[in-house]
């Protein structure tokens, strides 16, 4: 008893603890949690937007209440409780608006003199501590009857200047950047992917200069975009209905047409997402002369190339969202087969990214066609949502050889086994004499078994006829190890010698 | 006493452990400041391809000729690319060379404005960049890896491999 009293006055033993339990939480442990998210919504009906931090309200509005379209996070709560204030939330069934304020003589004002508001109770706690936090611009609109408020100046510059419907009134509170997400559908729940990789550029269609003096490239998106020129300054914005119009007019130059406002543009026209916080949100739609597969997330530019005297229409986005919306398969057969695939679609843009030059002059990196790997964007993304299923699970991966990228070279069909790569039958020609020696160049090109991906009846000159080089992959042989339920990274490893499997992002 | 001693014991080591902590923090740190690589704006880097292309272009073509003879002649051990093209170049159509010039015949190589040559022969009676472009295309043209190999400069040698794999890959 007379211990346990000397032990409680012993400040050396209070401090000891003190110093224990410092040990036991990591410094700056007890300041991080969680930030909550504010999620945003619009509704076109009601010409108004709602905040709300409830997970569930949002789940519930994005499944059951068409008339509102979840745009994201809009920002973050405060992780601290210094210099933080209750927010007020108010409803107007004749509105049909949300209102938000953090002051209280507001807040007594419409409880007490307009029947038009209902008071909801308090929100959530915001800031108001500018210190390390952007402001939260408010805006209302008398015609609408309603409040808006973003964290974004270039959401805030543009209505400014392009949208008389809204009255500027000022910094309502301060708050932090939610992260950036990818909704599955325009308005549709959040897809739950990470990193997405470094951007790639990928060329859709080609114009002869004469095919688009008349007959324009036209541009339209899921929500209202800029359009810049190569300096980064912006030429116009594009409101959601609305849509940019692109033509050449003669000594390099192209027009942008917005309305009944007309621009030269040198070389380049940018069309994106107001904020970078709609960079993966936004879907484009573009005339394509070829192709129904129209609709492309992210980016989009229109390029005049001197030396080759022709325009492009170039979809930039993410390597990941890339691979989303390859053309080459519908992810519909065996998984395994399937991550495979996506890895090496993966692979070949990280690679072309990194090595190729063939179409660095005209701004992109790889086309749309079989000449590269098909890319049909968002459309075929939605068709075959199992292809981003795959290339989630096997999000980041390529296949590498000493610490670096390489390419993956396909064949259909192989006579039951593959070929080291000196001795492939490249160019449709049926090599007759191999020299079945390593090349030093491209060492884990390597023959081996595919006992699976021989073809039941051709010959081997038949195959090679066929364009089946027989080097690197055999895809039936895959196919068939897939299916015998082998795993992808094991079918890689038993086609290309010595490879790795290494997660860049 | 002996519980007091306990204590302090542990107490002194806390203090160890909690300076231990600040000090690994602090280095790591330091760690982190000395491995991050200088990034070098791209208008720098234009600005030193420019400056050696106008020490370059400032000699006449036959001491330019001689200067791609040293360059072809140095040992092949640690390769240099005789200029230093940016991804920026290519999509400016490698408008900051002087059209026609060494410096713009690497950059439209580079940049693939100028296409791989149909016909390439006799590449040993030739000299300096001439001579790597020529065994570039011929490489490219016989889909031969190893020709790659004899290129002088670094560049033009692994856009020559990287050309094969890939034009095999894409079936060109």
């Amino acid at each position: 008893m007379n211990k346990q009293k000397k032990y409680k006055r012993n400040p050396i033993n209070l401090v000891a603890i003190i110093f224990f339990m410092a040990l036991l939480f990591p410094l700056g442990a007890f300041a991080q949690s969680d930030s909550a998210k504010v999620y945003r919504f619009y509704s076109d009906s009601y010409r108004s937007h709602f905040y709300t931090n409830s997970l569930r309200e949002r789940d519930t509005l994005i499944d059951t209440n068409p008339n509102w379209c979840y745009e994201g996070i809009a920002y973050l709560t405060p992780t601290d409780t210094d210099m933080v204030t209750p927010l007020h939330r108010f409803y107007s069934p004749t509105y049909k608006s949300h209102f938000f304020t953090i002051s209280p003589q507001e807040k007594d004002f419409l409880i007490q003199n307009d029947g038009n508001w209902n008071y909801e109770g308090i929100a959530y706690n915001v800031s108001t501590n500018s210190s390390g936090n952007l402001p939260l611009y408010r805006f209302y609109s008398p015609v609408f009857k309603a409040h808006f408020f973003t964290i974004s100046e270039a959401e805030k510059k543009q209505l400014i200047t392009n949208d008389a419907n809204w009255n500027y009134e000022g910094i309502a509170f301060y708050a932090s950047p939610g992260p950036r997400e990818i909704p599955e559908t325009p308005c549709g729940r959040p897809i739950p992917v990470g990193a997405v990789g470094p951007d790639i550029s990928v060329g859709l269609d080609t114009y002869e200069r004469d095919d688009i003096r008349e007959d324009p490239i036209t541009l339209s998106a899921t929500h209202a975009f800029n359009a810049l020129d190569t300096d980064g300054s912006i030429l116009g914005t594009i409101k959601k209905s609305d849509t940019a119009k692109v033509f050449y007019d003669g000594d390099s130059m192209l027009k942008l047409v917005i309305g009944d406002s007309e621009k030269l543009v040198e070389r380049e026209i940018y069309f994106e997402s107001l904020s970078s916080q709609d960079d993966n949100a936004i879907i484009f739609t573009i005339s394509r002369p070829n192709s129904d597969y129209d609709e492309f997330r992210h980016s989009m530019r229109v390029r005049y190339t001197k030396s080759v005297k022709r325009i492009w229409t170039i979809n930039t986005l993410p390597l990941e969202l890339y691979v989303w919306g390859i053309g080459e398969i519908t992810a519909t057969g065996p998984k395994q087969y399937n991550k495979l695939m996506a890895t090496a679609f993966r692979t070949y843009g990280y690679w072309k990214l990194q090595n190729s030059t063939t179409y660095a002059a005209q701004g992109f990196t790889v086309v749309a066609t079989p000449a590269n790997q098909i890319y049909s964007g968002y459309k075929w993304e939605q068709q075959y949502p199992r292809i981003r299923e795959v290339a989630m699970e096997t999000q980041g991966k390529v296949v590498t050889y000493d610490n670096e990228v390489i390419l993956l070279p396909f064949s259909s069909w192989t006579d039951g086994k593959t070929r080291h790569y000196l001795d492939g039958h490249w160019g449709s020609k049926c090599n007759k004499d191999p020299k079945q020696k390593v090349s030093s160049v491209f060492p884990y090109l390597v023959g081996v078994d595919d006992s699976q991906g021989e073809h039941p009846s051709s010959s081997t000159c038949e195959l090679a006829a066929g364009g089946n080089h027989m080097v690197g992959i055999s895809a039936n042989g895959a196919l068939k190890r897939a299916k015998d339920d082998d795993n992808w990274d094991d079918i890689l490893q038993h086609y290309i010698t010595d490879s790795d499997v290494t997660t860049i992002y | 006493m002996q519980k007091t001693i306990i204590t302090l014991i542990a107490f002194v080591l806390s203090i160890l452990a909690v300076a231990f902590t600040v000090f690994s923090q602090r280095t790591q740190t330091d760690r982190e400041q000395i491995t991050v690589t200088p990034n070098i704006d791209p208008q720098q880097e234009q600005e030193l391809s420019r400056e050696r292309f106008e020490q370059e272009n400032t000699l006449q073509e036959q001491t330019t000729l001689s200067e791609d003879d040293k360059n072809a002649q140095q040992p092949s051990q640690e390769k240099t690319s005789a200029f230093h093209i940016t991804p920026k170049d290519c999509a400016n159509e490698c408008e900051n060379f002087t059209p026609n010039s060494a410096g713009w015949r690497y950059c439209a190589t580079r940049c693939d404005i100028i296409p791989v040559q149909a016909v390439a022969i006799e590449c040993d009676a030739k000299s300096g960049l001439s001579r790597d472009y020529c065994l570039r295309d011929a490489a490219i043209k016989d889909n031969n890896p190893s020709g790659c190999e004899e290129i002088a400069d670094r560049g033009i040698a692994e856009q020559c491999t990287n050309k094969i794999i890939e034009s095999l890959v894409d079936g060109f």
